[in-house]
């Protein structure tokens, strides 16, 4: 039996050495993805959360007195960058897309405020933004930079300037923030680390889950062809046959992985701050579920065509759901809930702890168990559901 | 060597299979001959273990075949109607991989051997996709001969093939059937079974129809002899019905008139008698019955229907 699984392991690394484009596409493909989520998603975690370039807010007031207490608050913010305009001209850029937030500050606006501050009966001055809907995110951040300036210059002008909370030096107490990644704690470096650590493990995955269905339609294709047929007339159990394959599928699969977590170590340097030896259990456990995976898609589809699209939206909905695109914490309760049933969740979940958790060997032994159990349930439906004639 | 006794096969509904029996001796050329659907392949699959017969029995040498039977599964080359290879991989690659899993001893030794059979000696380290077709054929051959086995089974080798393979793959049988190796060979062509077998097997809608060497199975026709008239110009009404009177399942094309005579020498006779004068007489011709013939008889189509 061993020999035949490694004839079988040889022949179809053979095979995929051979044909060196896809073998390119292969590694490329999640590598590419990876990188562009990882300059996009990186580059927000390297700041907090917050957007890498500054926001611009557009200010238009008939009073430009008034507003130099305002604007020499703002000017400090962290996150956005003032420009004064027209009430005409702020509402026609934020409406071409030009600027995520105007705000329109009325004649007389800080003496009324400071006025109503601590008096319900006194008439409020209304303070009008212009918001572009599409960047929310920014808007948000912009509108909490702006509201504190507001509030300080109010409070400032109502009670003196020791009251102004949103200066440094009146705040009565101090804040620290502490991220329970490694990184973290080893006194390291940021959140850039677990993001980028996080994307690469997961669109590796995916990368390795799309090897799958690919190795599925190699099959599919070689029964179209006859091979399986010519295979069944050898004197060996055609299932060792299919045992050769998920082997051979988890060594390509262990490749990618191996190939796209080094391109994400080289390119951006994260660090891999768990157990090694941990990390490997979890490539080589998520390398054989995903190829039991392919052996499980060849088992139940008929035609190529067939199970092609099927597959591809199944593998979709498992990455998308299973976190592999977005971490599962931003999930509602019930897809984290429901992502549980997906092996992917379990295999970027193991990696992840790995890779920027800092965790031991000992924490990817659930994840790798689960896997395990994933790859038995994949493989025992393929075994005996795989269909070996066309007819 | 091989016997079927009341082997049948469905496939839901279907009978692919029904009632078959034959025999094959040792060191035998035998031809299972049938148009497209007739359950040649069906039958085959069960032959080689590759199926499992819904009734009957299939026995090798003493020894019920089955998909689980390996020892008997190994004394068999099994050639299947596609070409059967990784086409990505070099002839090779392909003999190498194949060759493993029947366990060989000095597989590489083994791998040229059977290329230099098939005539493929100076391509073993080219890719499948870059061969012609025939070649393709003969080493989908070669992959069955690679573990020495003592029977051959056939699907259909020659489909796609140029003439000048053709008789290559031929070669090489008959000089395989002359070393010893039992050989059973389906087509739907005539002309291949006639030439290369010695006992044949005609199938038609699952069924077995008529078996023994062409002599045998040239006797289910009746005893009739046909023959072709080539006139110098087509003949001349009258005369045309003057021989339609006598010979009712008569043909005429063009110059040619064809009928079935029951004793040769007095139709010939009395044919040429009643042509004298009235029509110019350039050749007769008797032809001897084919296997085309008796599937025609037997069955009321053709072979490639």
């Amino acid at each position: 039996m061993l020999k035949v699984i490694l004839a079988v392991v040889r022949k179809d690394l053979l095979q995929y050495f051979t044909d060196r484009r896809a073998v390119l596409i292969s590694l490329m493909v999640p590598l590419g993805i990876a990188c562009f989520m990882a300059v996009i998603f990186g580059s927000q975690s390297a700041s907090g959360g917050k957007p890498s370039t500054k926001i611009t807010v557009l200010v238009a007031t008939k009073n430009k007195a008034e507003l130099a207490p305002l604007l020499e608050r703002w000017n400090k913010a962290e996150s956005v960058t003032i420009k004064q305009v027209s009430e005409q001209e702020a509402k026609a850029q934020v409406n071409a897309g030009q600027a995520p937030l105007a705000i329109i500050v009325p004649d007389g606006f800080v003496v009324g405020a400071s006025n109503a501050f601590g008096d319900s009966t006194a008439a409020k001055p209304e303070l009008k933004f212009i918001a572009d809907p599409t960047k929310s995110l920014e808007v948000g951040i912009a509108k909490g930079e702006l509201m504190g300036g507001i509030m300080g210059v109010i409070v400032e002008n109502k009670y003196g300037k020791a009251f102004a909370l949103d200066q440094k030096e009146n705040s009565p107490y101090t804040t620290k923030t502490e991220d329970l990644s490694a990184e973290k704690q080893q006194g390291a470096a940021d959140d850039r680390n677990a993001t980028i650590a996080h994307v690469f493990a997961g669109l590796a995955i995916q990368g390795i889950l799309f090897g799958a269905i690919e190795s599925a339609m190699l099959l599919m294709r070689d029964r179209q062809k006859g091979l399986l047929k010519r295979l069944t007339a050898a004197p060996i159990s055609p299932r060792w046959f299919l045992m050769g394959r998920i082997f051979s599928s988890t060594v390509k699969a262990l490749f990618v992985l191996g190939v796209v977590l080094m391109g994400g170590i080289l390119i951006f340097h994260f660090k891999i701050t768990g157990s090694l030896v941990g990390l490997a259990l979890m490539l080589f456990t998520s390398a054989l579920m995903t190829a039991s995976f392919g052996l499980f898609v060849s088992a139940l589809g008929r035609t190529e065509a067939q199970s092609r699209g099927l597959s591809t939206l199944v593998v979709l909905i498992m990455t998308m759901l299973g976190g592999a695109w977005f971490p599962a914490s931003m999930f509602p309760d019930w897809v984290q809930v429901i992502s549980k049933c997906i092996p992917v969740r379990w295999a970027v979940d193991g990696m992840d702890a790995m890779t920027w958790r800092g965790q031991e060997l000992a924490a990817a032994l659930p994840f790798a168990g689960v896997l395990l159990l994933f790859t038995v349930g994949f493989a025992a439906i393929g075994l005996t559901r795989f269909r070996w004639d066309t007819e | 060597m091989l016997s079927l006794r009341s082997v049948s096969k469905k496939f839901g509904a279907r009978t692919a299979v029904s009632d078959v029996s034959f025999e094959v001796q040792c060191g035998e050329f035998f031809g299972l001959l049938g148009p497209n659907g007739a359950g040649k392949t069906t039958t085959l699959s069960m032959i080689v273990g590759t199926l499992l017969a819904d009734s009957g029995s299939i026995n090798l040498e003493g020894a019920q075949m089955n998909p689980s039977a390996f020892g008997e599964k190994s004394k068999i080359g099994f050639v299947p109607q596609e070409t059967a290879l990784y086409e990505d991989l070099s002839a090779n690659a392909n003999l190498q991989f194949f060759g493993s899993l029947y366990g060989l001893q000095s597989l590489p030794e083994r791998c040229a051997t059977v290329l230099r059979q098939v005539g493929l000696e100076d391509r073993a380290a080219d890719r499948v996709e870059n061969f012609s077709g025939g070649m393709k054929r003969r080493l989908n051959i070669a992959v069955a001969l690679l573990h020495h086995p003592k029977l051959l089974v056939l699907d259909e080798p020659t489909v796609g093939v140029d003439p000048q393979s053709r008789n290559q793959i031929f070669d090489t049988l008959e000089q395989l059937n002359r070393d010893g190796m039992t050989i059973i060979y389906t087509s739907h062509y005539m002309e291949e079974v006639e030439r290369l077998c010695s006992r044949i097997a005609i199938m038609d809608g699952g069924k077995l129809i008529a078996c023994g060497t062409k002599a045998d199975i040239s006797k289910l026709l009746p005893d009739l002899n046909l023959l072709a008239l080539t006139f110098a110009e087509p003949p001349p009404a009258d005369l045309l019905a003057l021989l339609l009177l006598k010979y009712p399942d008569l043909k005429a094309e063009e110059t040619v008139v064809t009928v079935q005579v029951a004793n040769l020498e007095v139709d010939v006779a009395w044919i040429t008698s009643q042509l004298a004068g009235k029509a110019n007489l350039k050749a007769i011709r008797s032809d001897e019955s084919s296997l085309e013939d008796v599937f025609l008889h037997l069955t009321g189509k053709g072979l490639r229907d």
